[in-house]
């Protein structure tokens, strides 16, 4: 049999499956009504931070591994849903017995400078929320600073840069280094993209499974529309919205046919 | 019932038809920009770039465009590299038709029964742009002809060329899908699914050819003047009105030539009566709603464009479907050109294989196409001058292995024959007016003018221009051109030439390619697709 059938559960199908894993992780450990379990949301283990403790009580009150695993964890959630049309990009341009390992090395180089932003943003959150006497006012200072960053032109300059899609142009482990390079490219404008949003979603003093989907949909739904001239202004990604509308129109019309028949 | 004739059958160079459409353009030339129902308004419904306007003296720098709400809702509507390219351009026929009418009967003729005439440029000795666009000078000698546009430098602006044939054909019209698989293999005869689409992505067969080449050909570019611009690009080729997408539907031929489009895709669909089919889908428009209900269905904008009393007409692809319904017809839907419908019985002949069933003799329902990659090139290639630029293509042993395995009729679970197409992928560029040949597996030292068999085809860059802008609708993506090379892989597998893993694909300008233009292929590609 050519092993060219597409399996049983391909990449895009993985990336579903390991987004609605992390999100079950991510509310089960946020709603644990006995508290046995470990709070994993970088947000909510900064909220629930003491606000003028010493750096080292900080450190062990939340340890940097504790850490780096909730923003992984989160990363997971949020980020590969948004990276669906890339991964198919690298699919489509890769060999059939490369499909898997493309799409792997390009999930690397995007995991890994998400991953390497968390320092900062962490870090940044961290000193906010520790500077700050009154808890919810650094959530508000960076939401006030994420949503000035919608408006700038830059911000849709790197949305558009997210739509970019190299071409393959070699073999074996040259066009690995091509993938990974693409995941990097890629994964750094979504930083620049969504960053501002991840901060504030950090300091939302409320609970991970009320701002994380929050901020993850906006990012979902700006990924969806179709880049554009970058123009200062608020824009409301709105087409996800009316696709669903129509979707949800188009059904209960032909239900409403049916049943008049 | 209106009916659109050729316009080199109407029996004059200014019979009725094209007078009474000369005296519409210019009364509809007479109202100012802002005004919808206005000649440039309709222009910019396909697309505007006031520069370029202004640079071509179509508008003033000073003149006054039209209200916000006006562009939002008509302006930069033309679709390409879209399934949504042949409804949308008929819609837009209709639209234009409607308001000359409107000004045909404003001036006491013949509206109730008027129509455009298309441009059957594949027809011996038709392929130049028809006399009555090519004169400043009415029949009675009135110097102020609205059809005639100064703009246009092409090959076939000033009459027929020789090299026309060599450079437009109908082999899309063979493919029996309207929409392919995509992604490496076939975009189909209409064009890939996707939502509004201006601009960037996967050229659909029709659009290939013989769409923009026919663009190209009449519009061209300036012969020696630039437009400068600041770095990065200094300065770069002036297109011609039919060139480019932003200024094309300025040129009154254009919509001769788009009648010309809509009446094969019209022939596509019912031309020659019972022509084979393989699966039921052969033939047909897209019949789910994605397509139906138009770029509405993925939350996009609607096709919208002005009514004679200046009020909003929305339509859908689906109301553009048949042609009768909407009460038109053509003279003739013979394409004009050489077109087999049948090419997979020459293809099991040449083979050895078995015959397919066809639906008259029981339904062969394909499986889901595999498309899979089978050879890629070494990256980026500039192109410029008038020198041939050969690229090499390596080939992957175990694809190749699958695609012979196929061809020779002893794969594990035999069917239909696999077809191959070449990619050019990510191509961007300066200039829309940039035309060059392509050959695949052409043996060293062959000349091209004695190679048709290594002939892959023809690519025009139109468009290619807005889609190369990283601030633009596409992202700077530039443009994929997909041409099926199948015959020709059929010759190199039968020759064995594939075996050697490594096959030659040569491209060949048709004309001098400035290097202000920055021509750029991003690579090239080879992928199977099975059937």
């Amino acid at each position: 049999m050519s092993n060219t059938h597409p399996p049983v559960v391909g990449l895009p199908q993985a990336l579903s499956i390991a987004a609605a894993l992390a999100w079950g992780l991510l509310l089960l450990f946020s709603v644990d009504p006995l508290g046995a379990l470990p709070v994993l949301c970088a947000g909510q283990l900064i909220a629930t931070l003491p606000s003028h403790a010493e750096l080292a009580f900080v450190l062990g009150w939340v340890s940097p591994t504790h850490l780096a695993m909730s923003w992984t964890v989160m990363l997971f959630a949020m980020m590969l849903p948004a990276v669906a049309g890339p991964v198919a990009h690298v699919r489509a341009r890769s060999f059939a017995h490369e499909r898997a390992m493309g799409g792997l090395g390009f999930l690397a180089g995007y995991l890994g400078i998400w991953l390497a932003a968390g320092a900062p943003l962490i870090g940044l959150a961290i000193a906010l929320r520790l500077t700050a006497d009154i808890s919810w006012l650094p959530f508000v200072v960076t939401l006030g600073l994420a949503l000035a960053w919608q408006m700038t032109t830059w911000k849709q300059v790197a949305l558009n840069r997210c739509h970019m899609r190299y071409p393959r142009a070699a073999f074996g482990s040259t066009a690995m280094q091509a993938w990974l390079g693409f995941g990097w490219r890629h994964g750094l404008w979504c930083v620049v993209s969504c960053a501002p949003i991840m901060l504030s979603a950090l300091l939302a003093p409320v609970p991970s499974y009320v701002s994380m989907p929050i901020a993850a949909l906006w990012i979902w739904a700006e990924r969806l529309e179709a880049p554009r001239e970058p123009e200062t202004g608020f824009i409301i990604p709105m087409r996800a919205f009316r696709a669903l509308n129509h979707r949800v129109t188009h059904t209960l019309n032909l239900r409403s046919g049916r049943a008049s028949l | 019932m209106f009916t659109r004739e050729n316009v080199y059958d109407l029996g004059d160079n200014w019979a009725d038809p094209i007078l009474w459409y000369a005296r519409g353009v210019q009364s509809m030339k007479a109202r100012p920009l802002a005004d919808v129902r206005s000649w440039r308004f309709y222009g910019g419904i396909h697309g505007h770039l006031r520069g370029l306007w202004d640079l071509h003296g179509i508008t003033d720098p000073v003149e006054p465009g039209p209200s916000d709400e006006d562009v939002a809702t008509y302006f930069d509507q033309c679709q390409h590299q879209s399934w949504f390219f042949l409804p949308w351009h008929r819609g837009y026929l209709l639209a234009l038709e409607r308001q000359i009418r409107h000004e045909i009967e404003a001036l006491g003729g013949p509206h109730e029964s008027w129509a455009l005439p298309y441009w059957n440029y594949l027809e011996d000795g038709r392929s130049g742009v028809p006399p009555a666009f090519r004169t400043r000078s009415w029949p009675d000698g009135t110097d102020d002809n609205p059809l005639f546009v100064e703009q246009r430098w092409g090959l076939i602006a000033s009459g027929p060329s020789p090299v026309f044939q060599q450079l437009v054909h109908l082999n899309p019209m063979s493919d029996r899908e309207f929409s392919g698989p995509g992604n490496g293999g076939s975009t189909g005869f209409g064009g890939r699914p996707t939502g509004f689409n201006w601009s960037g992505g996967d050229n659909g067969g029709a659009e290939w050819q013989p769409h923009n080449i026919v663009h190209t050909l009449v519009g061209g570019q300036h012969p020696s003047a630039f437009l400068p611009l600041p770095p990065p690009n200094h300065e770069i080729p002036i297109p011609g009105l039919m060139s480019a997408t932003s200024t094309s539907a300025l040129d009154p031929i254009f919509y001769l030539h788009h009648c010309n489009i809509d009446r094969l895709w019209e022939s596509w669909n019912r031309f020659p009566a019972g022509k084979p089919a393989i699966n039921p889908n052969d033939w047909q428009n897209p019949s789910g709603s994605d397509w139906r209900d138009g770029p509405a269905a993925s939350g996009d904008r609607s096709f919208t464009m002005p009514n004679p009393d200046s009020t909003a007409w929305v339509f859908t692809p689906d109301e553009m479907q048949s042609i009768e319904g909407l009460d038109y017809g053509y003279a003739n839907l013979t394409p004009g050109a050489q077109v087999e419908p049948d090419n997979l019985t020459r293809r099991v002949a040449r083979l050895g294989l078995a015959p397919p069933r066809t639906m008259s003799g029981g339904v062969a329902m394909s499986p889901q196409k595999t498309v899979e990659m089978i050879g890629t090139g070494e990256g980026k290639i500039a192109l410029s001058g008038t020198a041939q630029h050969q690229a090499s293509v390596r080939l992957d042993q175990p694809t190749v292995d699958r695609l012979s395995e196929n061809l020779s009729g002893a794969a594990p679970q035999p069917g239909l024959p696999d077809r191959v197409f070449l990619n050019l992928e990510n191509v961007r560029s300066q200039s829309d007016a940039v035309i060059f040949k392509v050959y695949v597996g052409m043996p060293p030292g062959t000349d091209p003018a004695d190679s048709d068999t290594y002939f892959a085809g023809t690519v025009s860059l139109f468009g290619a221009t807005l889609a190369s802008d990283p601030a633009g609708k596409h992202a700077g993506n530039g443009i994929t051109h997909v041409l099926e090379v199948t015959d020709i892989f059929d010759r190199l597998y039968l020759d064995n030439t594939l075996e050697s893993l490594e096959i030659s694909v040569d491209l060949v300008p048709v004309d001098d390619i400035p290097a202000a233009a920055q021509v750029e292929i991003g690579n090239i590609s080879f992928y199977r697709q099975s059937e």
